[in-house]
Order: C-alpha cells, then structure tokens, then sequence
C-alpha cells in the first residue's frame, strides 16, 4: 500500500477508496486503479481453516476476514463472511432441504426450483404467502411438525446471524473497506423475473423447455414481475439526487445469468424489455450501476453500445475484456483476473499480466481490477499470487 | 460463480408430492397472514414486533433460500 494510504484513518481511507472506483468508472484517470475483491470462500483455507469450521462459527468467520483484510489491501471485498446463515438453518433442522450445503472443502447449492410454470402467476402475486403455503411446506417435509422450541431457535439464530452482519461491518469498516452497491433490499442486488424464474422458481433446465413450450406464461410472469418489483424501482432512481451515492462504489449491483440460455428473440421479450429501462432510469440520473455479467455478454454486447460513458460498469466472468473494450468503448470493465492464472502462475506472471491489463485498458479510466470467479475452492488461488497482485495494484501509479 | 452446483436435476413441472392437507388444517399458523403472524408473535420478543414486517419476510427469505 502507498504510504499516502496507510497514512489515513479509516474512514478516510474508505472514502478514498471510494473516489477510485467512482473515478475509474466515470473515465477518469484513478491516483491508481481500484481492485474489486471477488473473493468467498478461498479467505478461509488462507486462513488456515476448513470451511466446515468456518460455518459452524462466527468467531471463526471473523477471524478470517480479519486476517485476509491484514494480508491483502484490497478495496472491496464482496463477502465479508456473512453470505451463507447456517446458523439459521441448522436450527430449523432444514439438513439436506437447505438451500445451501457444505463440507470441508465446498459450500455448494443444492438443486432446486419452487415452482412449476403454472404456479408462477401464484408466486408473483404474493411471494411470502407462497412461500409460507407452498414453497415451505413442500421443501421441508415436516415443516407442519416443527415444535414451538425450533422456532424460537430459529429466531434466536436468526437474530445472532443479524448481529453477526452489524458486527462485520464495524470491523471491516476498521480496515477502511469501501462499500460496494446499496442493497435492494434485503439481498443486496436488483433482481428480474426471467433471472428469477432460472435460479430459484424453474431452474436452468425446466426455464429451458418453458422457453419453448410455455413463452406467454412465462411472458405473463415477466409482466407481472416488471409492473411489481422494476418499475417501482425505476420510479425511486428518477425521485434520487442526481449524480453517484459517494457512500457507494456503484448505484446498484445486478447479476446478468440467464442471457446465457435465451435466444435473441427471448432475450429480447423476456428481458431486455425490462433492463433497458432500468439502465436507462441510472443513466439519466449519472449514476453507475456495476453488472455481475455471469457466463458471457459479448453476443448482447450490441444493446449496450448507446450508453453513455460513466452509466455502466460490466463485471465480467468469461468474457475477454480486450475483446469487450473494443465492441463496448463505453462500458467500465470490471475484471480480467482469472482462477486459472491465480491458481497455477508465478507471482511474476500474475504480476506483469496485471500491470498489462492496466496498462493497455485503465490507464485512461474505465477499469477495475478484479477476478473473473467467486474465489471459492482452495486451488483457485495460491496466496503468494493474490498477495504480489496486491501489492502491486496498490502501489503502481497511474500518470495523470 | 465458482460455487459447486449438485448435477441431480428435478423435475419440476411433473405434479409434486402433495403437502399432507391433514396437517396443514391441523397446523393453527399455515395461512398466510393470519398463522404467520400469530407464529411470528409466538417467536419475536415484544421489542422486537414493531420491525415484524421486515424481520418475518427476512426470516422467510432465509428458510427458502438462506
């Protein structure tokens, strides 16, 4: 880290942080540019635990944000260790009916949907009363037999695993860690009803057929998903301030996935429909919302060409972000650092295809550091590799 | 995201296992507001009543897919 940097209190040093970001996407030179951490799981085999340990306690937990925040200077960090409420969970006996599963390697996702096509109107219309009547009772098959006792548990969990979140943020807040994107708002990311449909209701194979055989259900979904949950979101972005939320890196945080199954027809009535309005609501206010692109963008890369600079911020996963800086000159990129070179290269590899990556693509603006993955196993990244790429983003200046 | 997803695939659109209406009728807190509130002033403490609009519907979101 620079010593101008060290030399700042925290809050300082967050609001610091802050401006690179904001500087970065907006296409100004940053002192030096940002580096997004995508990092989940991996900090805790860093931290010389198992992941079992870690989700079986809080202490744990935070012990090894602490340590991996002492190591690494990095800006943000996207979880803080309070991603996954086990504690909950376990105290609702959910077992292997959680949404969630882990062992000492792996914290996976068990497979899942809620609904078949025809119950999604059913979802839309009240999700919680879905989710009491239908989704709970058919997902934890003695739901209807839990004792009082388990449910005040469960309450007692719950309100550990809140505090545990207020705590986190303190203590990140102590290492200067810049806040990434306001939630929206429970967790933490704008959502759509066709990316709904394909991670939590249908799943990626039944979205698949219903794609094909079901469009003006899921069409009708969609709608009522829109009119519901995006356009009142869209109403409070044209009610803002103008201009970026400084508390914030970005305005909003979006995750793109299911673009990767659609074709163009249904890319078009089943999404684009409702994004562009959204992106259009932040554009018109000069705010920046950062999108988790997952998977691929570039056969979409055409929708976005009309945005202004400083309006969009893609975080890409397999995209190549030469290949993206040239269709989208006017899209932030978020990324280039891969698993594969974290995992297997030297620090010196990791470090000159770093300093490449600035040098040819945000040496002007319009990039920030990250990695392409959630690091998440313990082969995804070597320590000594994350740590030189540290040092060296924190310490390379750019010329202004 | 590098996050491991099990390969069984579910079928979700053949007819589910039906929920065991006996017991839903048995169950004093399985409609949808009036049970579930009625749980939830079983669960919360008084302090904590006046956030119970947002607190249940987080609690609800952690049990389907926390």
């Amino acid at each position: 880290m620079r010593e101008i940097e060290k030399n700042m209190k925290p809050k300082e040093l967050k609001a610091y942080r802050t401006q690179l970001f904001r500087d970065a996407e907006q296409w100004k030179t940053p002192d030096r540019i940002p580096h997004y951490g995508n990092i989940v799981t991996w900090k805790i085999f860093d931290a010389g635990y198992t992941i079992d340990q870690a989700m079986q306690s809080m202490d744990i937990m935070k012990e090894t944000v602490e340590t991996f925040l002492s190591k690494y200077p990095i800006d943000v960090l996207i979880d803080v260790g309070i991603r996954n409420q086990f504690n909950v969970t376990e105290a609702f006996g959910m077992g292997e009916h959680g949404y969630y599963y882990y062992d000492k390697e792996v914290v996976g996702i068990n497979d899942h949907a809620y609904c078949p096509v025809d119950r999604l109107m059913d979802y839309i219309n009240d999700k919680e009363k879905y989710a009491w009547e239908v989704a709970l009772p058919e997902k934890i098959p003695d739901f209807y037999d839990k004792p009082m006792e388990v449910w005040k548990n469960t309450w007692n969990e719950y309100w550990k695993y809140i505090m545990f979140i207020l705590k986190m943020n303190k203590v990140t807040g102590a290492y200067g860690l810049a806040s990434g994107a306001p939630n929206n708002p429970m967790k933490g990311t704008i959502n759509f009803g066709i990316e709904e449909a394909e991670s939590n209701l249908l799943g990626i194979r039944n979205l698949s057929i219903a794609a094909r055989r079901n469009f003006d259900q899921l069409k009708e979904f969609c709608d009522a998903w829109n009119e519901k949950e995006t356009k009142p979101i869209i109403a409070k972005i044209l009610e803002s301030e103008d201009g970026p939320d400084m508390k914030y890196c970005f305005d909003a945080s979006l995750i793109m996935l299911s673009q990767n199954i659609l074709n163009p027809k249904q890319f078009n009535e089943l999404y684009w429909c409702y994004l562009e309005p959204l992106l259009k609501a932040y554009e018109q206010k000069g705010k920046c919302p950062r999108i988790f692109t997952e998977g691929k963008i570039d056969m979409y890369a055409d929708h976005f060409v009309d945005f202004k600079k400083g309006s969009l911020a893609f975080h890409l996963e397999n995209d190549d972000p030469w290949a993206i800086r040239e269709v989208l000159p006017n899209v932030c990129i978020i990324g280039g650092l891969t698993t594969a070179l974290l995992g297997n290269a030297t620090p010196d590899e990791c470090v000159d295809y770093t300093k490449k990556l600035i040098d040819e693509l945000g040496s002007e603006g319009g990039f920030i550091l990250s990695e392409d993955k959630m690091l998440s196993y313990r082969n995804d990244c070597k320590a000594e590799n994350l740590k030189a790429v540290c040092e060296f983003v924190s310490n390379y200046e750019l010329k202004k | 995201m590098a996050e491991e997803i099990k390969v069984e695939v579910t079928e979700t659109t053949a007819p589910k296992a039906p929920v065991e209406e006996t017991k839903k009728v048995d169950w004093p807190y399985a409609s949808y507001p009036e049970g579930y509130n009625k749980l939830l002033n079983k669960i919360m403490p008084f302090w904590a009543r006046p956030a119970k609009k947002m607190m249940g519907a987080l609690l609800i979101k952690v049990l389907v897919d926390g």
